[in-house]
């Protein structure tokens, strides 16, 4: 469609410079207008009319650049014409409330005055309109509200993409098109290339646009990455003028490179499973790396924030909070002693959601506790060292399924618990010196769980 | 020009005047770059200002997902030789005694008495499961080796100790810039309000270049490192000298009470808060610190296994220091440096001459005590979160400084990691066939910075602190993160 000669898109791309200029003398124009309903002072009458000519000026002229830049296409039709209709009208009303000042009109003032404040009004709430219109159509119409506090979208509580809720494991649950190629383009390409600006005339939100590509040719050839210009483009040198993304947006990475290239070479599924398609080694190492997997895995998710009142009655009670990084919300608690006090464990609930550590040392906690402890379901890691904890309670851990650490040093814990603890599904590393379990023992029965590391001894 | 009302009282400049006000943005960047999250979580900070907070108490979320929480430096002052410790070369006991000009190109060293070529006086054997190649100075720490990521080709940029220590210390071979530990503070904070952030654990030897390897620089003073001495009175002052109880809590009330007058007075002035927020902490030192170095609680196979008990005093004195280090790691300490101890005299690992007594003695003193370390943070589960890191300032020439020394070698030298997010049993890099020069995958002290904060979880890029006009980082515009030797 950009059939538009070259001078007018020139011309177009000094829309962005224009729209600021209305949207500033606009705004003080109405200010001033609403100051002198109150005021009427000599000097603001004498500055009212010349500021609607200079936003009658600049209105045109962002109207016009507007005009010419949206001829060179990839925009969203509804909101555009939103835009546009809004922008033309704007401009004239502002030439209409400039004229009202400037003709002699005052013999028929009692007529003039109540259009002039339907204009007034009415100017007020296009700029509104119509400024948003323009960011929607820049930068994406949940651009606005994509952090507002308001919203509950996930993207308010990760930062980034939406995807990261649905963990992957394993490259036996991973579909190469869903979890892998998806993400890639969300996350790099559909700000430029979605319903409302489709830059190119290429839509990247679909598996059947993406293979359709956009207006010069099909965006991925199965089988062959050299004629597939989705991959043509992210493989250009960065300084290519059609090296994508543009403007200087974040590049791919090496891994996202890679995982594009393998997919379209492995002949561009949609609905197939990464390990189906035999990565070998150097693409397993590719995805253990994109999909985290194996490493910190909780620490990937994003919660919601914890309530502040509740981590304040925490701290009173004496326990040490501390978020595990920024942006995901994740809290450690710590009860590090002394060793005769039991903090009221019951207030953990209220910030099981985001507790993932919980370090209660060195007290005395008992089996009792444990029934709670059991519940905050969250649970990666868990430090019980020192305290009065036996085998009694240990099953009461059973239901923590995502337990990878579990530290019980120095507490009378037997080799029961140790057999108990085997059977828990995910953990990972159990710390058993200074209990009294038989080491002799541990050293000549095999383990049932090969991937648990027990430390009991030196 | 306004009249001066106060020694130190001074009306707004221009510039002030715009800094101050920038600082409503600053602030906000650096709540964004740390993760203001939970700025009510700092416990009982109570009746500080915010910007102490910031200073000095309530842990920052890190960037990145942390894999250590604290870090224990073990600092290997003089530079020890790597061909006689973790990089064995068999080519040098093949030419031993033969000149080495006539083999390859001998840089200029520190004395110029370039002898023979010197083979190293210990053998290597292979340990662990890993088969890490450890000579026969450290047979403790060679148990260890499956926890360990091995790094040979360590490289500096300085042949000199004093710009090599500040190098090592501080990211740049010129006096006065942020020591790594106060760079770390900065980053994350504190977690335990009643001890400082960053420990020195002064061996009894104070490297070249003195105190400032240890200083905050530009960054607040709190960030600076408190120095803990062996023996008995670690800190002076622990024990509140006023006999007189209640006389010392009214001195520091009053203090207080003037230097909050005068900071209202002058608005924000770092020295001013850095004072009373060091006074504060002073104040609680009394009685962390008797808490912190009595060693009561500890069992006796605790104490035999770090060598608490050994013959040499020398192994005592570094194995107790090794103890208070777990200790203050316990206590949510975040950066924590060893010194070395007074082994051989002021040489440390130094030795122009005498290599074998030399190394041997050091060796002694603290090969036991830090596997002892390696082992008790493991069996208590804190290796997991704590990274311990070994390292000279630089290594030492395969030849002979006259004939039985080695000069000082910034071309090749050998670190390790232990613990938290690191890889164990592996070995990265290589160098030459005489562990000379290194000819595979060098690591610069920027990469070795960068590694460490990355295991912090920060990005070396991202922690900076505007100074002089300019951002600075401990990296300056270097540093990668070495990943190979990352689990
Ligand atoms: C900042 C906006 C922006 C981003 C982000 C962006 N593009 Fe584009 N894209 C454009 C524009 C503008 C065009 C049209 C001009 C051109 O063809 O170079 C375009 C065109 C294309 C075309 C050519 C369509 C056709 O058939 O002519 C492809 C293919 C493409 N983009 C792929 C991508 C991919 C893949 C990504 C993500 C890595 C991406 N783009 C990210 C702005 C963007």
């Amino acid at each position: 469609m950009q059939t538009a000669p070259d001078i007018f898109m020139f011309l177009g791309r000094f829309h962005p410079l224009f729209v600021h200029l209305p949207i500033g003398l606009l705004s003080f124009a109405l200010l001033l207008e609403l100051l002198i309903l109150f005021k009427p002072r000599e000097a603001f009458k004498k500055t009212i009319p010349f500021l609607w000519l200079l936003s009658a000026l600049s209105a045109a002229c962002s109207a016009g650049s507007g005009y010419l830049l949206s001829l060179g296409g990839g925009y969203e039709e509804e909101t555009l014409n939103l835009h546009k209709i809004g922008g033309i009208t704007l401009a004239v009303i502002s030439t209409l409330c400039y004229l009202m000042y400037a003709l002699p009109l005052s013999f028929m003032k009692r007529a003039v005055q109540p259009v002039r404040y339907i204009f007034i009004v009415g100017a007020g709430v296009l700029l509104v309109i119509t400024g948003h219109g323009g960011g929607s159509l820049t930068h994406g119409s949940s651009y606005l509200t994509e952090f507002s506090p308001l919203s509950n979208s996930a993207a308010a509580v990760s930062g980034t993409n939406q995807q990261t809720n649905e963990r992957i494991t394993s490259l036996d649950s991973a579909d190469i098109f869903e979890h892998a190629v998806m993400p890639i383009l969300q996350s790099k390409c559909v700000s430029c290339h979605n319903k409302e600006k489709q830059k190119g005339e290429l839509l990247l939100t679909s598996y059947e646009a993406i293979m359709a590509g956009g207006k010069s040719r099909e965006g991925v050839i199965p089988g062959n990455i050299s004629t597939s210009e989705i991959f043509r483009r992210i493989t250009l040198p960065k300084d290519h003028k059609e090296f994508m993304p543009t403007d200087g947006k974040k590049p791919l990475t090496e891994n996202q490179i890679a995982i594009l290239e393998w997919w379209i070479e492995t002949g561009a599924h949609k609905n197939m499973m990464i390990s189906g398609l035999k990565p070998n080694k150097k693409m397993q190492d590719v995805f253990g790396d994109f999909f985290q997997i194996g490493r910190d895995a909780i620490l990937s998710y994003a919660a919601k924030p914890a309530n502040q009142e509740d981590i304040t009655a925490l701290i009173k009670e004496g326990f040490q909070v501390y978020a595990i990084n920024q942006g995901n919300n994740l809290l450690e608690i710590k009860f590090n002693g002394p060793s005769n006090q039991k903090p009221n464990i019951e207030l953990l609930s209220a910030v099981k959601d985001q507790l993932v550590w919980l370090q209660l040392t060195n007290c005395s906690i008992d089996d009792e506790d444990l029934k709670s402890i059991g519940k905050l379901s969250n649970l990666y890691k868990l430090n019980l060292n020192r305290t009065k904890i036996t085998d009694k309670g240990i099953n009461e851990l059973a239901s923590l399924s995502k337990l990878e650490y579990l530290n019980l040093y120095g507490t009378s814990i037997t080799d029961s618990s140790v057999i108990a603890l085997q059977h828990f599904e995910n953990l990972k590393k159990l710390y058993v010196w200074e209990t009294a379990i038989d080491t002799l023992k541990m050293d000549s029965v095999p383990k049932i769980k090969k991937d648990l590391d027990i430390v009991y001894k030196l | 020009m306004t009249e001066q009302k106060h020694p130190i009282y001074k009306p707004f400049s221009r510039r002030e005047m715009l800094g101050a006000c920038k600082c409503g943005f600053g602030s906000m960047a650096f709540a964004s770059l740390f993760g203001s999250i939970l700025p009510s979580c700092s416990g009982a900070s109570s009746g500080q200002t915010d910007f102490m907070n910031h200073l000095s108490n309530g842990p920052k979320a890190p960037g990145l997902i942390p894999k250590a929480k604290s870090i224990i430096f073990l600092y290997m002052d003089g530079g020890v030789s790597q061909v006689d410790s973790f990089d064995p070369k068999p080519r040098l006991e093949k030419e031993n005694g033969e000149d080495p000009t006539s083999k390859f190109k001998v840089d200029a060293t520190q004395f110029g008495n370039v002898g023979k070529i010197l083979k190293s006086p210990w053998t290597f054997k292979k340990y662990g499961e890993s088969g890490m190649e450890v000579s026969e100075l450290f047979p403790h720490i060679a148990t260890c080796v499956d926890d360990m990521a091995l790094v040979r080709s360590m490289v500096s940029n300085f042949p000199e100790h004093t710009n090599a220590n500040y190098f090592l210390h501080t990211g740049s071979g010129l006096q006065g810039r942020p020591s790594m530990g106060a760079w770390m503070n900065y980053g994350l904070g504190s977690e335990n309000n009643n001890l400082p952030g960053y420990v020195l654990l002064d061996g009894g030897l104070i490297p070249p270049g003195g105190l400032d390897n240890f200083k905050n620089g530009f960054l607040p003073a709190a960030f600076q490192a408190s120095i803990l001495r062996p023996g008995a009175t670690p800190l002076a002052n622990v024990r509140p000298i006023d006999s007189i109880a209640g006389i010392q809590d009214e001195k520091l009330a009053f203090m207080k009470r003037r230097d909050q007058n005068l900071l209202s007075k002058l608005g924000p002035a770092d020295e001013i808060e850095s004072a009373i927020s060091n006074y504060e902490l002073a104040y609680k030192m009394q009685s962390s610190i008797p808490e912190l170095t009595e060693f009561s609680a500890e069992s006796e196979a605790t104490k035999k296994l770090y060598g608490l008990d050994s013959a040499d005093p020398f192994t005592r004195s570094y194995a107790a220091q090794c103890l208070l280090a777990r200790r203050l790691v316990e206590r949510g300490v975040r950066f924590i440096e060893l010194t070395c101890p007074q082994t051989n005299g002021s040489d440390r690992w130094d030795q122009h001459a005498n290599l074998k007594i030399g190394h041997e003695n050091n060796a002694r003193a603290v090969d036991q005590p830090i596997a002892g370390l390696l082992k008790d943070l493991k069996l208590r589960g804190l290796l997991d979160e704590t990274l311990v890191v070994w390292s000279g300032e630089f290594g030492r020439t395969p030849f002979a400084q006259g004939n039985d020394g080695r000069d000082h070698n910034p071309s090749a030298f050998s670190m390790w990691m232990a613990g938290a997010g690191v890889k164990g049993g592996t070995v990265f890099g290589t160098t030459d066939e005489y562990g000379y020069r290194v000819v595979d995958n060098p690591v610069t002290i920027h990469d070795l910075h960068a590694t460490m904060l990355h295991l912090l979880g920060i990005d070396h890029k991202q922690l900076t602190f505007r100074f002089g006009g300019r951002d600075f980082r401990l990296t300056d515009v270097h540093g990668n993160v070495v990943k190979d030797i990352l689990a």
